[in-house]
């Protein structure tokens, strides 16, 4: 077997599979095997990017829906996270929550859409919501998981030191719940931006998912494309920040995690 | 004098299930007692009561003069199990108990890095650690504490015979330093001789004291000696004859 150990090595085998693919589909729409109205052609999506990038409306879309993932991402997160925690204290609210909680939970959240568009107008707000909807249950449950699995050995013995149960809280159950509250994390940052992207797919003026759509509406298949090129790109790049921080708080961990 | 620690009729019970019944027992300042029992008989769950985190059926244990380990009583507690803050570093988790009582001592703290023979690791995680170092950690973690009393839950139960027996050693010699009052649970009846001043024979269950032998072998002690001397084997023998009965009946019992 071969060994793809160094790092040149290995991008260079990567690039090898991209030139493959875009010579096969290229060479497929020239020798007219495939259509271009169907699957467009890689130099046309990629003149098409190289115009977008140039002017300003792109980047105003893309802002938009960064702005809609990110402010639904943290809000959501936030939220989350202190109502597993608060849940995971009172026993008595989780019991009286817990089915309804559980009832949105399984609900496919992106059904609500078209309610959140009703209630809070075609602009950001909406996808904002939408997006914070699926983020806090997410951040919600694996919070909650996380305070019930803290090792009661470890909160034992801090506790015979004679520590405060806010000294316990801060030292042994928060850091605890970390590798939890990021495996949420790193889900919610994906499907965030679904939403924004749903959302704006369904009613907006603006965002990637307004591109996308209008792009389909007129048949322009490069158009498309382009902003689903834009759109991996976005996700490879959050996911990198997610997976940076992560390495960072949990290097305790060792490597064990890593995917 | 009054005992450092006490247990007066203490009576643990489970629903039906009696773990402990009716126990008393008097630790002295300064003294290394050690319980041992056949398994099942109560022995950790007596120390969980002594450090305050079950409560008691009936009976009263007190810490120098404080009942239950309420607040402001000073008990360093060692598991079995490892409980090392696996997210601090060996240094770090020296430092907790420091930082419970908000007094963080970093020269004290690498000196007794240095004492438990871990100069060098004070940056590496638990992980990085083997069985042994983790548990040299947990010493260094409980001195740092500074309690009155010690609790130990079999601390080396887990460790391979020969780190076992260095370890052993080593707490061996600081204690014969700092002399603190230890009561010390263990099912390996070499070890109870070989560390300790009195050692208090459990019943199987219901857990009753059925015996206490002084252990009247010279200090300070070396392991490897203490294990070869003839009161060492003399003590052994009588008390394993006691000690046998009740791992048998414990045997035969439902658990």
């Amino acid at each position: 077997m071969m060994t793809a150990g160094s790092r040149s090595e290995r991008w260079i085998l990567r690039l090898l599979v991209l030139a493959l693919i875009v010579g096969i589909w290229e060479g497929l729409c020239r020798s007219g095997l495939a259509s271009e109205f169907w699957v467009s052609r890689p130099f046309l999506i990629v003149e098409r990017l190289w115009e977008a990038v140039r002017s300003t409306t792109l980047w105003v879309h893309m802002g938009v829906t960064l702005i809609e993932t990110a402010s639904g991402f943290l809000l959501g997160a936030l939220a989350g996270i202190l109502t597993g925690f608060a849940l995971a204290r009172s026993r008595r609210a989780h019991v009286a929550l817990e089915p309804y909680l559980m009832g949105i939970y399984s609900l496919p959240r992106v059904a609500l859409a078209p309610l959140f568009i009703m209630w809070f107008g075609i602009g950001i707000l909406s996808k904002i919501v939408l997006a914070i909807s699926i983020v806090f249950f997410i951040l919600l449950i694996n919070t909650y998981v996380g305070v019930q699995n803290v090792d009661r050995d470890l909160v034992n013995s801090v506790k015979t030191m004679g520590a405060t149960p806010r000294f316990v809280t801060r030292r042994v159950v928060l850091p605890s719940c970390i590798p939890w509250i990021f495996s949420g994390l790193r889900i919610s940052m994906a499907l965030a931006l679904t939403a924004s992207v749903v959302g704006e797919m369904l009613a907006a003026q603006y965002g990637l998912g307004f591109m996308l759509a209008r792009a389909s509406g007129t048949f322009d298949t490069t158009g498309i494309f382009m902003v689903l090129i834009i759109l991996a790109l976005l996700a490879i790049g959050t996911y990198n920040l997610m997976a940076r921080l992560e390495k960072r708080l949990l290097h305790w961990q060792g490597e064990s995690l890593q995917i | 004098m009054p005992h450092k620690i006490s247990v007066s009729g203490l009576t643990i019970a489970f629903g039906p299930t009696r773990a402990l019944e009716r126990v008393s027992l008097g630790v002295n300042d300064g003294e290394f007692v050690s319980i041992v029992g056949p398994s099942g008989c109560g022995k950790s769950t007596m120390l969980n009561v002594i450090a305050g985190l079950l409560a008691p059926s009936e009976g009263d244990t007190y810490v120098a003069g404080i009942e239950n380990n309420g607040p402001g009583s000073r008990i360093g507690y060692m598991f079995q199990k490892d409980t090392l803050l696996p997210w601090a570093t060996a240094l770090e988790n020296v430092f907790l108990p420091m930082d419970v009582k908000g007094e963080r001592d970093s020269h004290k703290a690498r000196a007794l890095m240095q004492l438990v023979d871990l100069a060098g690791f004070e940056a590496h995680y638990p992980r990085q650690l083997s069985g042994g170092m983790r548990k040299r950690v947990q010493l260094a973690r409980l001195l740092a504490q500074d309690p009155d009393v010690l609790l130990m839950d079999e601390p080396f139960g887990a460790l391979d015979a020969q780190t076992r027996l260095i370890i052993q050693g080593e707490f061996l010699k600081i204690w014969e330093e700092q002399r603190k009052t230890v009561l010390f649970v263990t099912h390996d009846l070499q070890e109870a001789i070989a560390l300790s001043d009195k050692v208090v024979l459990i019943s199987a269950r219901p857990g009753r004291v059925k015996a206490t032998y002084p252990v009247d072998l010279p200090r300070p002690r070396q392991i490897e000696n203490v294990l070869v001397h003839p009161r060492f084997t003399a003590l052994f023998h009588e008390i394993w004859a006691s000690l046998k009965q009740e791992v048998v009946a414990a045997r035969e019992r439902p658990v």
